[in-house]
């Protein structure tokens, strides 16, 4: 980054922590009655660090990555309880420093970048909007800054390319274009919302790998919200498994993935095929995902769980709780399953 | 866009030409004498039915005919009256008030209709929503004849607030005539421009524009309600052919001096070729506005541009 | 679909908006039969329709005053309790002239909407299915048509017909007419066409005539039937309009839009000329509109 930040970054002191998100709540009221979507979500973010939130569709971890950008609607959304600390300011309580710190300092990219760019305008106009709107630059040097994040973000042909609309570039590209709108104004955390699920699986590996390089180069944090393990695996450092509405598991990629502490964990490593593992029979969870209007009483995984004991798992709830060092599990028994 | 304005151009003139000659086949090529058709029981000497024989060439094929009847249209010559008169002169003598009605028209389906639209859309199912959809309802389903009898004897007669008949009173004898010609379209306006603005205000770019930070306002003028005038564009282009239409009713009922109470005028007096020359401009008229809006559409909705 | 909307979670919605997009077509109407029973602007505007109908058919049930039967002498008598509408201008019964203008109106209205559905439908799909040269020639025929403004192309067309009856009225409506259903019946075939399971219907062999009555026609049939119910209001008050510009329905017609035409130039002195005709041309047009719009309501699973 080149260009001399004119923003009112607040200073991060050594050892701060960038955000810490506590007991985050959130529902909607719907005719149908309410849904559950995030119940009681916590989980912390350093400078520089990737964060993968893993989940299913329904799980609430695109909602909780809403509720950090201030995007829920309301109604029907409801952000019932919690905090979301940034720098130590709680952004739920402070609207104002919420709409200050969107767009600028928490930025984010969506799934469909076809559908999250707006049709009518240049992808280099779009780019740009920010920096004329937020930070009052003139339409030449927007230009020029504009190029210079097409350029950032890899895209050839930078110059030629910033006049044309979104319908003319490929999928991989648009993307590419979301990722730069993002950069516009020098963000200390990238949210990224399933990044790469609408794209090749080519194009989906330099997708992932532009976002690791920059967070690199450019000292941001990541949050990674995705439904895909081998993304997890690539880039991020620690991971936190959703599971309706909760966080099941939490903790080092590498520790988890290699020996997981929740059933549900688990079961996810068990239906992924792996290279090392030919010939052998992938296991898939039993069941589906719960409705989040209606969640299971006690564990809301003991229905699907192997390793369900009739009255503990169907009656309590369990909390998360430290297992290992540096590794937080929301199971009864995952001594056992660790085992 | 070049391209696309050149595409445009070049299906312009097919249309023109088959427009202007079904206008051309059903008046001259229907079974009986067209002479007879077009005067009505109005007694005629020898003489004039044969230069009005001599004037639409009727004694040549109907193609001849016809290519005679466009090189004198290409002309700006809209054909004769019973008296000799030339409809062009008529024609020069009664646009400006039509052109005023219209535009009048215009601006308060653009206005109201917008304004409700949008009122409805970002404060949906409140009062102004209520209002706005029974409202529509109402003015869309009320024919614009029946309408503007009511508002002429409400408005008009029993309120005073607007004159009755006549343009004598300058740009405000418009107003009554411009809203009833309006009504129809400003209620369809308001609903289109509420559906499609609640559409685009869920849409994902709208979504990205909130989490770039923008204001409110930004994000609902410039993004969403921006991609909601592509519809409501197109639709305008559709209307304006029964806005040309509505004149007629309008005019007639109000007494308004112009082309469309002129064609009114016409029907009564049985004047055949007044009433073709002047349907032949309205249709020449909505052709060219057609393409006007076809463009203006292409700069709206870039994808159109470079298909 | 509640947990989908909710979460954003696009490939659920994907999911759900495409699973929605092909529902089996019996439901479909089924579903929509139901959702109409419930809609009271459903249900007003089939009472009012249904209302209407009978006054066409049997205006006798409505009023025992001969509608012909006229005494000068009580020429624009104001309405009063024995005849509430009052009289017209040679003394007729007012509210008997009125109730007898149904007729004329339902008349024209559901006979250019059927014969207009009926040629939108094989043209349409003619276009729509087959493309190529046949789309080519019929839409750019209809789109010559369209470039006459269907008030104005009737009103010349009409203008140069000594005779009008309701068979000429109605002819000419439809001439100018069929372009827009045409469009609107095309372009959902086309959509139904390339629908995935009109391509495996295709795969396993079905023939051109099976897959249009099977599979295409039962869903591009919906934007059509919501379009024709709403065209039959647009029709009653095209006809009442081109009848009081004097180039519809002539003397000795009963209609509303002779009724409205004598009423115009009287509306000072003799209001109820216009008030009652013009209520019950609204009322009608109202009927039919409503009726459309509930009927889109119902049929657009977007919506619900």
């Amino acid at each position: 980054m080149t260009a001399p930040s004119q923003e009112p970054h607040v200073v991060l002191a050594p050892g701060d922590r960038l955000l810490e998100v506590r007991d985050l709540t959130v529902e909607f009221r719907t005719t149908h009655g309410v849904v559950n979507a995030v119940n009681g979500v916590s989980f912390s973010l350093d400078r520089g660090e990737t964060l993968a939130i893993l989940g299913e569709s329904g799980s609430g971890k695109s909602v909780s990555a809403q509720a950090l950008m201030g995007l829920i609607d309301t109604p029907p959304g409801f952000i019932t309880d919690g905090q979301i600390l940034f720098h130590g300011e709680d952004l739920l309580a402070n609207r104002h420093l919420q709409r200050q710190i969107r767009g600028r300092a928490i930025t984010m990219i969506f799934q469909d970048a076809l559908s999250a760019l707006n049709p009518v305008y240049t992808v280099g106009w779009q780019i740009g909007e920010q920096l004329r709107v937020h930070r009052k630059m003139s339409r030449k040097a927007t230009r020029a800054r504009v190029i210079e994040l097409m350029e950032l973000v890899k895209i050839p042909n930078a110059a030629a390319r910033v006049d044309d609309f979104p319908h003319q570039f490929s999928g991989g590209m648009r993307q590419r274009a979301m990722i730069a709108m993002a950069l516009a104004l020098d963000p200390e955390i990238l949210i990224a919302d399933e990044p790469t699920t609408a794209l090749d699986v080519t194009v989906q590996a330099q997708v992932m790998e532009l976002l690791d390089d920059l967070r690199r180069e450019l000292g941001m944090a990541l949050i990674l919200i995705t439904h895909d393990l081998g993304v997890v695996t690539e880039v991020a450092h620690r991971v936190a498994v959703m599971y309706a509405g909760r966080i099941v598991e939490q903790g080092d990629v590498n520790s988890v993935f290699k020996n997981p502490a929740h059933p549900y964990t688990e079961g996810l490593m068990k239906s992924i095929p792996r290279v090392t593992d030919k010939g052998h029979r992938l296991v898939p969870i039993t069941g589906a995902p719960p409705s989040l209007s209606r969640i299971p009483s006690g564990c809301p995984f003991h229905p699907r769980c192997p390793y369900k004991r009739p009255d503990t798992c169907v009656e309590e709830r369990p909390l998360l709780r430290s297992v290992l060092p540096g590794r937080l599990t929301a199971c009864h028994f995952a001594e056992e399953v660790l085992s | 866009m070049k391209g696309y304005v050149l595409r445009r151009l070049l299906q312009f003139i097919p249309v023109v030409i088959g427009a202007t000659f079904i206008i051309f086949a059903l008046v001259f090529a229907i079974p009986g004498d067209p002479i007879r058709a077009l005067a009505g029981d109005r007694p005629m000497s020898d003489a004039v039915r044969e230069t009005l024989r001599n004037q639409y060439n009727l004694d040549d094929p109907l193609l001849i005919q016809y290519g005679k009847y466009m090189l004198a249209l290409v002309q700006g010559d809209f054909g004769t009256t019973f008296t000799g008169r030339p409809v062009s002169d008529i024609i020069a003598q009664r646009a400006p008030v039509s052109v005023r009605l219209v535009l009048t028209a215009f601006v308060i389906q653009a206005v109201i209709g917008g304004i409700a639209g949008i009122l409805s859309a970002l404060r949906r199912q409140g009062f102004v929503d209520s209002l706005v959809q029974v409202s529509t309802t109402v003015l869309v389903a009320i024919p614009t004849l029946v309408l503007a009898m009511i508002g002429q004897v409400v408005f008009g007669l029993h309120l005073g607030w607007f004159p009755i008949a006549g343009a004598g009173e300058g740009w405000y004898s418009y107003i009554l005539p411009g809203a009833m010609l309006a009504s129809t379209s400003m209620a369809l306006i308001a609903r289109l421009l509420r559906t499609s603005l609640l559409e685009n205000l869920r849409a994902d770019y709208v979504r990205t524009a909130t989490a770039k930070g923008l204001s409110r306002r930004r994000v609902v003028v410039r993004h969403a309600l921006r991609n909601s005038l592509i519809p409501v564009v197109t639709f305008l282009g559709a209307d304006l052919g029964s806005m040309l239409g509505g004149t007629v009713i309008i005019e007639g009922i109000f007494n308004l001096p112009g082309l469309g109470g002129e064609v009114f005028r016409a029907i009564g007096a049985q004047e055949g070729t007044v009433i073709v020359g002047i349907v032949t401009l309205f249709v020449l008229v909505f052709v060219s506005l057609s393409l006007i809006v076809d463009i203006l559409y292409a700069y709206l909705d870039p994808r159109i541009r470079y298909d | 679909m509640t947990d989908a909307q909710v979460n954003r979670d696009q490939a659920v919605a994907q999911e759900t908006a495409a699973a929605g997009g092909s529902v089996d077509s019996t439901s479909l109407w089924g579903d929509a039969w139901r959702e109409l029973r419930r809609n009271p602007f459903f249900v007003i505007s089939a009472l009012l329709v249904v209302l209407f109908i009978v006054m066409a058919i049997a205006p006798q049930l409505f009023t025992g005053t001969d509608p012909r039967s006229c005494d000068l002498s009580r020429s624009l008598e104001r309405p009063s309790g024995q005849h509430w509408f009052g009289f017209d201008l040679q003394g007729c019964d007012y509210y008997a002239r009125v109730i007898y203008g149904a007729r004329a109106s339902i008349v024209i209205g559901l006979a250019v909407t059927f014969l207009t559905a009926a040629i939108a439908l094989v043209l349409g799909l003619m276009a729509g299915y087959y493309g190529r040269l046949r789309d080519a020639l019929i839409s750019r025929f209809a789109d010559f048509v369209f470039a006459l403004p269907f008030l104005l192309g009737a009103i010349v067309f009409l203008s140069v017909i000594e005779r009008r009856a309701i068979p000429q009225v109605a002819g000419v409506l439809i001439v100018f007419s069929w372009p827009v259903m045409t469009r609107i019946m095309r372009s959902s075939v086309i959509s139904a066409k390339n629908a995935d399971y009109v391509a495996a219907a295709r795969v396993l062999g079905a023939s051109d005539v099976r897959i249009m009555r099977k599979h295409i026609l039962p869903n591009a049939l919906a934007p059509l039937m919501v379009y024709a119910t709403v065209f039959v209001g647009l029709v009653i008050a095209a006809e009442a309009s081109l009848t009081f510009l004097g180039v519809g329905l002539q003397l000795p017609s009963i209609s509303w839009g002779l009724q409205l035409s004598g009423a115009r130039g009287r509306i000072l002195t003799d209001p109820h000329l216009l008030f009652f005709p013009g209520m019950f041309v609204a009322l009608t047009v109202f009927a039919f509109v409503l009726m459309g719009d509930a009927l889109r309501d119902a049929l657009d699973p977007k919506l619900r």
